[in-house]
């Protein structure tokens, strides 16, 4: 097989086993609070990748890396991962599968005016059109939700937790260039599911409890394979893809995700809600590829001047 | 009903969150640099945990408190990054 194909084979895997999240801690919700299911989910999961870390530590520039660093990486994870994933596994119980997956995969809607204020990184027209239109896209996914005051804030405390995992995408920037991004998106998942016990215990969500078999294998496939196969995964087709042309299949996610849950949650999508995907979709294409679609439009019009 | 510390930690919370949302967008209006930005954002995240709060503790919604808790600590720790990049340090 070649080397590229195996690759997007790779990422298409990866892909699919996160299209699985939702619907599988949907699936558990009536055995474990939701905070209780993102503590295991992370905990386990950071340890499939621990291994991760020992692999690509000579790609680390260690001289490099101060105490500061660390204290970033540790501040980090929690609001990246501690914060994100608890509102996310929260707000999970309260709105459909398919809704989360959709906002959740809207990252790039959030980080790209972050990038801009914090990092200097330029947005044109076109970028500003697709972040419109995304916005828009998520008050349809807001609208399609069944209208009660919990369904209202479930969806802001999603768009909240992408607001979170957006700062955490990036302020990580400057540190993934000091320490392979393998190695810190490895820790920062351990990190961060190691740092979800206060909260469980503030709570009062237990950190383990009895349940029936089948929900500890989904428990178990939700951490093992959702989280640390899917990473791993997403490291080694990278290494084979340019990241890119891998991302691309990041796209299919929401589509993906709301096929399954109607398969196996029967969570019927309103025609509203498909057309909040769309958008978003859509919206998210234009805003990574804005570059090449500006450089396209360009040529069409250079061309139609000519 | 009968203040909980929680009540005037959060109230506390609101009004300082609202400073930091006003100063944050005015400097950002002059300054577009990374330490404003942040400034504003975990205004924005403590205004909004104070407000989850008022909600869950006059039983509008029926959500757990650790909700605002974690976007307390998360505001927390974006406004100290804020202060650290305020004069566009790395």
């Amino acid at each position: 097989m070649k080397r590229e194909t195996a690759g997007m084979l790779l990422i298409t895997a990866t892909v699919f086993l996160w299209s699985t999240i939702e619907v599988t801690t949907k699936l558990i919700h009536a055995e474990l609070p939701p905070l209780t299911i993102a503590f295991l989910r992370f905990v386990l999961g950071g340890i499939i990748l621990l291994p991760v870390v020992i692999i690509y530590r000579k790609k680390v520039y260690w001289s490099r890396v101060s105490g500061r660093d660390w204290l970033v990486l540790l501040l980090l994870s929690f609001i990246g991962i501690t914060g994100t994933f608890s509102l996310y596994h929260i707000a999970l119980y309260w709105i459909d599968a398919s809704s989360v997956a959709t906002l959740v995969s809207a990252v790039p809607l959030f980080s790209a005016p972050m990038s801009v204020l914090i990092l200097k990184e330029r947005i044109g027209k076109i970028g500003v059109a697709g972040l419109l239109a995304g916005g828009a896209g998520v008050f349809l996914i807001y609208l399609s939700e069944e209208f009660s005051t919990e369904s209202i804030i479930a969806v802001s405390i999603m768009c909240i937790a992408v607001t979170c995992f957006s700062i955490y995408a990036v302020l990580m920037k400057p540190l993934n260039r000091k320490m392979d991004p393998r190695v810190t998106t490895s820790l920062s998942l351990f990190i961060g599911g190691l740092m979800m016990i206060p909260i469980l215990l503030m709570d009062g969500a237990p950190l383990l409890r009895p349940i029936p078999l089948l929900s500890v294998v989904y428990l178990l496939f939700l951490s093992f394979f959702a989280v640390g196969v899917a990473y791993l995964f997403y490291f080694m087709g990278l290494e084979r893809v340019n990241m890119s042309r891998g991302n691309t299949l990041m796209y299919l996610k929401p589509t993906l995700a709301t096929v399954m849950a109607l398969i196996v949650l029967s969570e019927v999508p309103s025609f509203l809600r498909i057309v909040g995907i769309v958008t978003i979709t859509i919206s998210v294409f234009v805003i990574i590829r804005e570059k090449k679609l500006s450089a396209a439009l360009r040529r069409i019009l250079g061309t139609g001047k000519g | 009903m009968e203040p909980f510390p929680g009540d005037i930690l959060l109230g506390a919370c609101f009004i300082i969150s609202i400073l930091l949302v006003v100063v944050g967008s005015l400097v950002l209006r002059y300054r577009r640099e990374a330490g404003p930005a942040l400034l504003t954002v975990a205004g924005a995240l403590g205004t909004a945990s104070s407000i989850i709060w008022v909600l869950i503790r006059s039983d509008a919604v029926e959500l757990t408190e650790v909700i605002p808790l974690v976007l307390i600590i998360a505001s927390s720790i974006l406004a100290i990054s804020a202060v650290f990049l305020w004069r566009g340090g790395k």
